[in-house]
């Protein structure tokens, strides 16, 4: 059976039909929750999140415009609860290996491993709660989720050269977080 | 041939498919012959794989909550009518009928219980404004004054007002 596309799964939200809230979940659901995740630092906010953008996207369907992306428009509704949710709450429940953990699918892995693992870990989230929030929205829909440049542009209301010039920054300031030695070789290059 | 320098202001859209055939060629050109970029290249490589490596997956609880919380909206807005049911729609929380359907009567109430008004005419005073000995101070017409009762606050429209208190006038719809 042929998985249905965004588009379809927007009619059946909009037609009320039984089955559209299954589609959308099965589509969006874990693509969402990683994605809040990674903006807000917290597993159980990000489901708060999660949570508000479903209602929302099924009472405004009507509003959404078959003449963009649906997942654009998904997204979007995300982008701002998420930065609503950042701007009200300025990260008092910030970034930290443990929320980092709570995200991440657990897998088997030797001691060694980790705690590299957790090193690493606590690296990439002291790094991703350093970065400005519409950066960490640039990095995550376009590495996590997969979305293209005009894909990103289009679900942030931002020209495509906003959204290159955020992700080589988010990606500059991530690499000096996780290895810092990166950081000493550009002051000595610097000097 | 692309310098250092080049490689790596490009690098971050290379690994991540975003350079033309063309910048890619050229990159992998240089990176062919340079230790220290690929080992940049490779950092970078690691780096957004850790980002994309961070799967997570909504639970059945979670699932169902939401399912609920959908239901519940969409049954609330389905027993309105139409017009309320829209404008309960742009409502962040769903809002029950009966509490939309109480604030309507309430509203028809208390519209038919308000003493009646006399319609201000075009230019006719509906306060005054009091200046004399004190703060100056707006007082407003009485609505129950009839309008036998009302005195206009300065007889004569060519000279100015006793007592130091002026009228404010309704603008008729031809001095707009």
């Amino acid at each position: 059976m042929t998985q249905p596309s965004d588009e379809e799964i927007a009619r059946s939200i909009r037609e009320r039909r039984a089955a559209a809230f299954d589609a959308f979940f099965d589509r969006f659901g874990a693509a969402l929750l990683g994605y809040l995740a990674g903006m807000v630092g917290h597993r159980a906010v990000a489901e708060d999140l999660l949570q508000e953008t479903v209602l929302r996207v099924h009472r405004n369907i009507d509003r959404y415009q078959e003449r963009g992306s649906f997942r654009s428009w998904v997204f979007r509704i995300a982008t701002n609860l998420a930065l609503t949710h950042l701007r009200r709450a300025r990260f008092t429940e910030t970034w930290s290996g443990d929320a980092l953990e709570q995200v991440a699918d657990p897998r088997p892995r030797d001691v060694q491993g980790e705690l590299e693992h957790r090193e690493q870990a606590e690296a990439m989230a002291r790094g991703l709660e350093d970065l400005p929030a519409e950066q960490r929205a640039v990095l995550l829909l376009r590495v996590r989720d997969g979305r293209s440049i005009a894909e990103v542009a289009h679900t942030l209301c931002i020209p495509e050269g906003t959204v290159k010039s955020r992700l080589h920054h988010a990606v500059a300031r991530l690499r000096l977080s996780v290895d810092p030695s990166a950081a000493k070789k550009r002051e000595r290059r610097a000097c | 041939m692309l310098n250092c320098h080049d490689v790596h202001e490009r690098l971050v859209p290379f690994v991540l498919d975003d350079t033309g055939e063309d910048g890619a060629a050229q990159i992998n050109d240089h990176l062919a012959g340079c230790v220290t970029c690929r080992q940049q290249e490779r950092l970078l490589l690691a780096l957004i794989e850790k980002v994309r490596d961070e799967t997570v997956a909504p639970g059945e609880a979670l699932r169902q909550r939401i399912r609920n919380e959908v239901a519940s909206q969409s049954r609330a807005t389905r027993s309105l009518p139409g017009p309320l049911s829209r404008a309960a729609g742009t409502l962040r929380r769903p809002v029950p009928a009966y509490l939309l359907a109480a604030a309507c009567l309430v509203g028809v109430v208390a519209t038919h219980r308000l003493p009646p008004s006399r319609d201000a005419q075009d230019g006719e005073p509906i306060g005054r404004v009091v200046t004399s000995g004190q703060p100056a101070r707006f007082v407003v017409a009485n609505p129950y004054e009839t309008a036998l009762d009302a005195r206009p606050s300065h007889p004569d429209p060519g000279s100015p007002p006793a007592g130091g208190s002026g009228s404010v006038r309704v603008p008729s719809a031809d001095s707009l």
